[in-house]
């Protein structure tokens, strides 16, 4: 039996296609992909194209417009040349479809192959949906960069470390010619399957590849597939860095994969199953890259046409309709306190769903017509065909059950972590602008159905004497006197049973606290929140300690509050144990104790130090860092130290010695356990709820001591 | 009508919108199309009523559709109906932005696309947003389309309907005169109708009223009459106590 370890396009219609057996095994596959068009001028494009060479044959066809599900007279065009054939055709004057589709991708839908399938020869065995796969044994080598941090191996100072099957080399980079011939031999020797990298793609590889050239020596067949770049996305910039692929083996950058750092290499593996897409390219997309593909599943194998992106836009409404549906998740503002046995029930999967039991898709959905009206908007959704997203969206959510069950297997819950990733982001490609089976009606529709749900289970909860305290898009914050398991779980089966989503419970809490907003004191913060459930599990949202850009130390800090508190919410207690916090960090940082690492903070980076006006502390690591040869790209991630002197922000790097900038320090520090400590004591708390209503204790009205003037 | 160009920093936007409201006074349906999210609904509605059309009224006569590249401005301009006015608001980025990938060539297609589409109709304002960079290509885009130019000036960017939460905070600045004018010792109070504001922000928005200051006003009076019953409350227990 083989194992399907690679696709790959090699130009001109040829894919490769890697099995593994007891070795790895190469064929290659010419492969004619269709394309479809439509127009007057169809007929003599397909001529020109003929003569052009860029296509093999055209025919006309039948297929199914997935706007209005009927079917349409097109011309079918066979093509070798699919990439340019896409880009030639964006000039045609009429309908294209199925046009800049991931190449790999197409080619697997149309041949029934997906990657890591079971196969005999080139006959799959297997089904993407099967839930019992298994990777067969794969060598793993891996690679880290050593010495200093950011800078590419070749430089004075960065090694080459190298970890394969229990040994551990470090390798010399600076001499290429000697790098590589040691390199090669132990790449020769060991013949990894998969090289796992931290930085592969912007401190290896690159240099590694030029490396190769300049001395002819070849090592791995390294293959740069993308450039790096900086892109915005709200209003954040990120920067992605090239992709540099291998052939024959994978190669997984741990830096620069989101799938990785969330699911490892199992929920890589599944996720490329499921959505048919080589592992190496799907290691660094962004998730909503196997949303798309597995959309374009569902549709092929349907006969449905994929329209090219850019032809769809949103039709014309009136203000009014814009006004009642351009709205997100309904948001309740939480009251500022303290709240004990507080039930956390919610929605599971909501927005996915909503899509697949209501037949959410962009064809589905209608400003008017004949179906079911959804809520608020008036829009119409049809029920007689089933709609695109649907049917892709149901195959996974059906697999994550699956895997759900079996969640305290590890391997099952890295894979189930990966395809929730899918599930979370599906319904923003309902309306991004971009995707090509998006439509904005869907999106609001979604959104609306999901606003009248959660008013539903708001009603139902408070018919049966709950008060909710907190809601959020998909969730309720309930509570009750002397409130009993019992009877949450009864209120959540009639929420499912009366809404016909099924709603689960997250928790009960034994005690939660909703923190004050710092803007506005005795004003709740949505989603921000921090609690211990009856089991023992501490749940926090929205507090500085899941701040990426909050030193370690600080998270810590909070973290010590909210387990010591345990039981007791009493003010007094509560106002002890945050001295004492206080205390043990302030003598620590003064003495230096706590480590330069748990100081730094991480950011990302917005723009050149050039074009800073003002000297802060990221300009200044910035400006150091490109003084020693290292520019970071917008996008990426730089961590500094706070110091005192003339620079207040250098950049972090291990081993290296700080004057550390302990006010700022002991600020952050004070502004973390206000944030904590505020529920509990602060003057706007909720009185007639809560533990101090039933204890009757006093009310504290707590100062923070003024930080002593530091002149040590 | 001959087809206009108005470009200039946020005063355009003013004028597109005044201009949205006088067709409705006119008893026509504009077309508006929105390029990159450039519309005031809540100024437009308050401009209506100012001018007499009853907010209802004026929401149901609005047609708008938004676009987020220039191919969608394309299409959608071909999909206003011939013989109804088009109104359309666009920074120029959104015709030549690097950011969605569109190269310079493209750009001249789209354009090229565009002044097919913008001649066949009639009755077309076309309002435009440039920052001040962007000059030149102003010039060369109208010259292209064969349009007039107005004004030139900056850029705004925002989101067409600003979520209540957030528009809370506007309707402060709406308010700021009165704020001003009150006595001081006073205008806590109205601070304090904002936060009341802020309890409720889910039927705010939930409800989305044409005017966000309703729902902040009848948060306020719902939090007032808890307080009346609180204390109420109280003045009963302590004269209920003062009788034993």
């Amino acid at each position: 039996m083989g194992f399907l370890f690679d696709v790959k396009s090699e130009g001109a219609g040829y894919f490769a296609i890697y099995v593994l057996d007891d070795e790895m095994k190469v064929y290659r596959k010419r492969f004619a992909l269709p394309v479809y068009i439509r127009g007057e001028n169809a007929l003599s494009m397909a001529r020109k194209l003929k003569k052009m060479g860029l296509i093999l044959k055209y025919q006309k066809e039948k297929k199914i417009d997935y706007l209005t599900g009927r079917e349409i007279d097109v011309l079918r065009l066979d093509t070798f040349h699919y990439v340019k054939l896409s880009r030639v055709l964006e000039k045609f004057d009429g309908d294209v479809f199925n046009t800049g589709l991931p190449e790999e991708t197409y080619f697997m839908i149309l041949t029934g192959l997906f990657p890591s399938a079971k196969v005999e020869g080139l006959r799959v065995v297997d089904s993407p949906m099967d839930t019992t796969w298994e990777l067969p044994d794969l060598r793993v080598m891996e690679l880290v960069p050593v010495g200093l941090s950011n800078v590419a191996i070749g430089s004075r100072g960065v090694h080459l470390l190298v970890r394969v099957e229990g040994q551990e080399m470090e390798l010399e980079t600076t001499d290429g010619r000697e790098f590589l011939k040691e390199l090669r031999k132990i790449v020769t020797r060991y013949d990894p399957h998969v090289v796992l990298s931290d930085y592969g793609d912007k401190l290896i590889f690159p240099v590694l590849k030029r490396m190769e050239r300049a001395y002819g020596i070849k090592v791995f067949d390294v293959e740069m597939a993308a450039k790096g770049v900086s892109y915005v996305s709200y209003g954040t910039v990120f920067y992605r860095a090239p992709s540099y692929y291998l052939r024959g083996r994978w190669h997984i950058d741990r830096k620069n994969s989101f799938m990785f750092k969330e699911s490892g290499l199992e929920g890589i593996v599944e996720i490329s199953r499921i959505a048919r897409i080589p592992v190496e390219r799907l290691a660094r997309s962004a998730i909503g890259t196997a949303m798309s593909a597995l959309e374009y599943d569902a549709a092929i194998r349907n006969s449905i046409l994929i329209p090219s992106k850019k032809a769809q836009s949103e039709d014309f409404r009136t203000l009014e309709n814009l006004l009642t549906s351009d709205k997100g998740g309904l948001i309740f503002t939480p009251p500022v306190g303290v709240f004990e046995n507080v039930a956390e029930i919610d929605f599971s999967q909501m927005y996915p769903t909503i899509m697949v039991k209501f037949n959410i898709s962009p064809e589905t959905v209608k400003r008017n017509g004949e179906g079911r009206v959804v809520p608020e908007t008036g829009y119409v959704v049809e029920t007689r065909r089933r709609g695109i997203i649907p049917m892709a969206l149901e195959r996974v959510l059906k697999k994550r059950a699956m895997y759900k069950k079996l969640k305290h297997i590890s391997r099952y819950n890295m894979r189930q972590k990966a395809i929730k990733w899918i599930l979370v982001t599906c319904f923003g490609y309902l309306g991004y602008r971009n995707a090509r089976f998006g439509k904005i009606e869907a999106h609001e529709s979604v959104t609306a159905i999901g606003r009248e749900l959660l008013l539903r289970s708001k009603e139902i909860a408070e018919s049966r004497g709950f008060r909710v305290l907190h809601a959020l898009t998909d969730s309720l914050w309930v509570t009750k006197e002397g409130m009993s398991e019992e009877e949450v779980r009864v209120l959540v089966e009639e929420i499912s049973s009366k809404t016909g989503i099924s709603m689960d419970v997250e928790g009960i809490y034994r005690w939660i606290a909703f923190p004050s907003s710092k803007g506005m004191p005795g004003i709740g913060v949505p989603n921000r929140f921090f609690g211990i459930f009856k089991d023992g599990r501490v749940k926090i949202r929205g507090l500085m300690l899941r701040r990426h850009d909050v030193p370690g130390f600080i998270k810590r800090a909070q973290m010590e509050f909210i387990e010591k508190i345990g039981d007791s919410v009493d003010p007094v207690e509560v106002k002890r144990i945050r001295d004492e916090i206080f205390n043990v960090y302030q003598r620590k940082l003064r003495s230096g104790e706590i480590e330069v690492k748990e100081l730094s903070i991480a950011v990302r980076v917005r723009k050149s130090w050039k074009s800073y006006r003002t000297k802060t502390r990221t300009f200044y690591a910035l400006k150091i860092l490109s003084d020693s040869g290292i520019e970071l790209k917008p996008g990426e991630m730089l961590r500094y130290v706070v110091t005192d002197g003339i620079a207040t922000g250098m950049p972090y790097e291990e081993g290296m010695e700080y004057n550390v900038d302990i006010n700022h320090y002991l600020e952050l520090l004070e502004r973390a356990l206000e944030e904590v400590v505020n529920p509990f004591v602060s003057e706007a708390t909720e009185k007639n709820v809560g533990p101090h209503a039933k204890r009757g204790g006093p009310q504290m009205n707590y100062l923070f001591p003024k930080i002593i003037s530091l002149s040590v | 009508m001959r087809n206009l160009l108005v470009s200039g920093p946020d005063y355009v936007y003013s004028m597109a919108h005044r201009a949205i409201v006088k067709l409705v006074k006119n008893e026509l349906v504009p077309y508006v199309v929105d390029c990159a999210n450039t519309l005031d609904v809540y100024f437009l509605i308050r401009e209506a009523e100012q001018n007499g059309l009853p907010s209802d009224y004026f929401l149901k006569s609005v047609r708008i559709a938004r676009a987020f590249n220039p191919y969608q401005i394309v299409s959608i301009i071909k999909k206003i109906p011939r013989g109804v006015p088009g109104i359309i608001l666009a920074p120029v980025s959104q015709l030549t932005d690097k950011n969605e990938g569109i190269s310079y060539r493209e750009s001249l297609k789209v354009l090229g696309l565009m002044k097919r589409v913008l001649k066949s109709r009639s009755r077309l304002l076309f309002v435009q947003h440039i920052p001040s960079k962007d000059g030149r290509l102003l010039d060369t885009l109208a010259g292209f389309i064969d349009f007039k130019v107005l004004l030139k000036g900056g850029v705004i960017m925002g989101r067409t309907i600003m979520p209540y939460s957030m528009s809370i905070e506007l309707q402060r600045e709406r308010l700021k005169k009165f704020r001003r004018s009150l006595r001081k010792e006073d205008r806590e109070y109205l601070d304090e109708i904002f936060k009341y504001a802020k309890k409720h922000v889910q039927a705010g928005s939930y409800s989305a009223f044409p005017d966000p200051l309703i729902p902040i006003f009848l948060s306020a009076f719902i939090e007032q009459e808890k307080k009346i019953k609180e204390l109420e409350e109280k003045v009963r227990k302590l004269e209920n106590g003062l009788l034993i």
